[in-house]
């Protein structure tokens, strides 16, 4: 049986009416990056927050280290760790005070405070007042909090919102850094691109439901380009040059420009007319918006 | 408890407690330093027990004092969570929500009891100053001083359960308004009402169902805290 550190059953959340999350089943193993995709509005954040305890699913079921949540949530949280939304701090305290606020309750030693400071670049500023911070100083803080009690599984939500390109490099080397320390870590966001460069399993969300969820490199096979050849017959076509029949056009998934010069050569031999020859660019970004529009329309 | 109690008292560092139980402490017995400075000669006419009569002026400004201060305290206690929304940080944390609820309402209740200490002290040490020649009626002051606050009870406990679940802070400062207006103007209520009850009219009986009120509207509101998603 494969066991899952991660893993909802039926996960629903519904406000009034409302359906945030409908039957979800997220399955992530020890030691992904496991990239959560969606756009605005998904019922990402809404799954988290079902993750961590801090919302009470309407239905469904999370087993977090082969534990029923519900059941045993704080055994389970004192190995979570988690940056949920904004960022959230004391303003009117320094950065090395917020941090000593959370040491306190999850008991770890005092210096593992000027650790986490030290792997998220705070340092320098650890006895200012957070309220002067930029958003990617309060947010690598986040990631120091969250970090604080060596969690095994870090979940961080949208971390990079908001940051400028610097702010999302740093923050996406760090959580590189962490992965190869063998924390399994859940991030989430609206942008293919920053999932598509750091994790190794994907997960799409679209209006509450998961429409997609394998590694990245089964969601890259899905990207392949392919060559469409229009002719006057399609069957004769597909004899000659294999390949599958979708429509009026015969498509074939492994060529180079040598094979596609003896496909037209021997498409004008045998006398077919050929209208189209035409490279179909299946993008990731185009898969990803295709999957989300389907999902819209159902 | 201990812990997550020191955890709160981390957080509100810098907030003013310290200075907001001695302001409230100081700010009743100076309303007497005022009024003995101005006409001791006539006030000590009034009654032929010069402690008791002292004790009778500073009485009548505690209520207000205490459930002024202990609005105040509730508010900024959960504002420092509301800022920006730091809730949901702690309640990811390995604790247990109904803990961290009464964590918060004792902290408010330690500040206060400090501000009690406070009000005994300065009460105390004014009266001495006034040089009654009578003997101090030690008693009676720890009386006057600490049991108001135990009648206040229901109050902090509303306003705090108020405060943690509402949406938004304004509910909770206009709620608070209200019960600060209650209270000020409640001399003219029967003595059932609780805004009554901090004013101590019959003690016993203000002081008992001002700590089962207390106690129930306390499990009430940590109960909602509990069932209800974190913001
Ligand atoms: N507390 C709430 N009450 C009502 N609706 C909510 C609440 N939280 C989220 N929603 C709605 O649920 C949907 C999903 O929100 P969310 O999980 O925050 O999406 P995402 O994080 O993917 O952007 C949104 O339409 C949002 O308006
Ligand atoms: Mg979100």
């Amino acid at each position: 049986m494969m066991t899952y550190i991660v893993q909802t059953t039926n996960l629903t959340k519904q406000f009034d009416k409302y359906a945030a999350v409908t039957n979800v089943d997220l399955k992530i193993k020890e030691g992904e990056i496991y990239g959560f995709l969606g756009p605005n509005g998904a019922g990402k954040s809404t799954t988290i927050r079902m993750l961590l305890g801090l919302m009470k699913p309407t239905r469904g079921q999370v087993t977090i280290f082969n534990q029923d949540l519900h059941k045993h949530r704080q055994t389970i949280l004192r190995q979570v760790g988690s940056l949920v939304e904004n960022p959230s701090y004391y303003p009117h305290l320094t950065a090395k005070e917020n941090l000593e606020v959370l040491r306190m309750v999850l008991d770890v030693p005092k210096a593992r405070i000027m650790e986490v400071l030290e792997m998220v670049r705070l340092t320098h500023v650890a006895n200012k007042k957070v309220k002067g911070f930029s958003l990617g100083m309060k947010q690598r803080l986040g990631i120091a909090q969250a970090l604080l009690h060596q969690p095994r599984l870090l979940i961080l939500d949208e971390p990079t919102n908001g940051l400028d390109p610097e702010g999302i490099i740093e923050i996406r080397q760090l959580i590189k850094k962490l992965a190869e320390q063998g924390i399994t870590i859940i991030i989430s966001s609206h942008l293919l691109s920053e999932i598509d460069q750091i994790a190794t399993t994907i997960g799409i969300i679209a209006k509450g439901k998961l429409i997609y969820q394998d590694s990245i490199s089964a969601m890259h096979a899905l990207a392949k380009n392919r060559l469409g050849i229009r002719t006057n017959d399609v069957n004769q076509t597909q004899q000659i040059i294999g390949g599958e029949v979708e429509g009026d056009v015969v498509y074939c998934t492994k060529y180079n420009n040598r094979q596609v010069a003896t496909y037209i050569a021997q498409l004008v031999t045998a006398n077919i007319d050929v209208y189209r020859v035409e490279e179909e660019k299946h993008s990731l970004e185009a898969i990803f918006l295709q999957m989300i529009e389907e999902a819209e329309h159902k | 408890m201990m812990l997550l109690m020191k955890a709160e008292l981390a957080k509100i560092k810098r907030k003013g407690f310290l200075f907001l139980a001695f302001l409230g402490a100081f700010g009743v017995v100076a309303m007497q330093m005022v009024n003995y400075g101005v006409r001791k000669e006539w006030l000590m006419q009034q009654n032929p027990d010069y402690w008791q009569y002292y004790l009778l002026n500073i009485q009548s400004f505690i209520p207000i004092a205490i459930v002024l201060g202990g609005i105040i305290l509730t508010i900024q206690i959960t504002n420092v969570e509301e800022e920006t929304n730091a809730w949901k940080q702690q309640l990811a944390l390995p604790i247990s929500k109904k803990s961290l609820y009464l964590a918060k309402f004792l902290v408010i209740f330690v500040y206060l009891i400090l501000a009690a200490s406070l009000l005994f002290l300065f009460t105390l040490m004014y009266g001495i100053f006034l040089d009654f020649k009578q003997p101090i009626p030690f008693l009676t002051i720890v009386k006057e001083s600490f049991l108001p606050v135990l009648a206040t009870l229901p109050i902090i406990a509303l306003q705090l359960w108020i405060s943690v679940v509402s949406k938004s802070q304004t509910i909770a400062i206009t709620i608070g308004i209200v019960n600060f207006l209650l209270t000020y103007s409640a001399f003219s209520f029967p003595e059932w009402v609780p805004w009554r009850w901090p004013y101590l009219g019959q003690p016993l009986f203000n002081i008992g169902l001002g700590v089962v009120a207390g106690a129930l509207l306390l499990i009430v509101g940590m109960y909602d805290f509990y069932r209800k998603d974190a913001k």
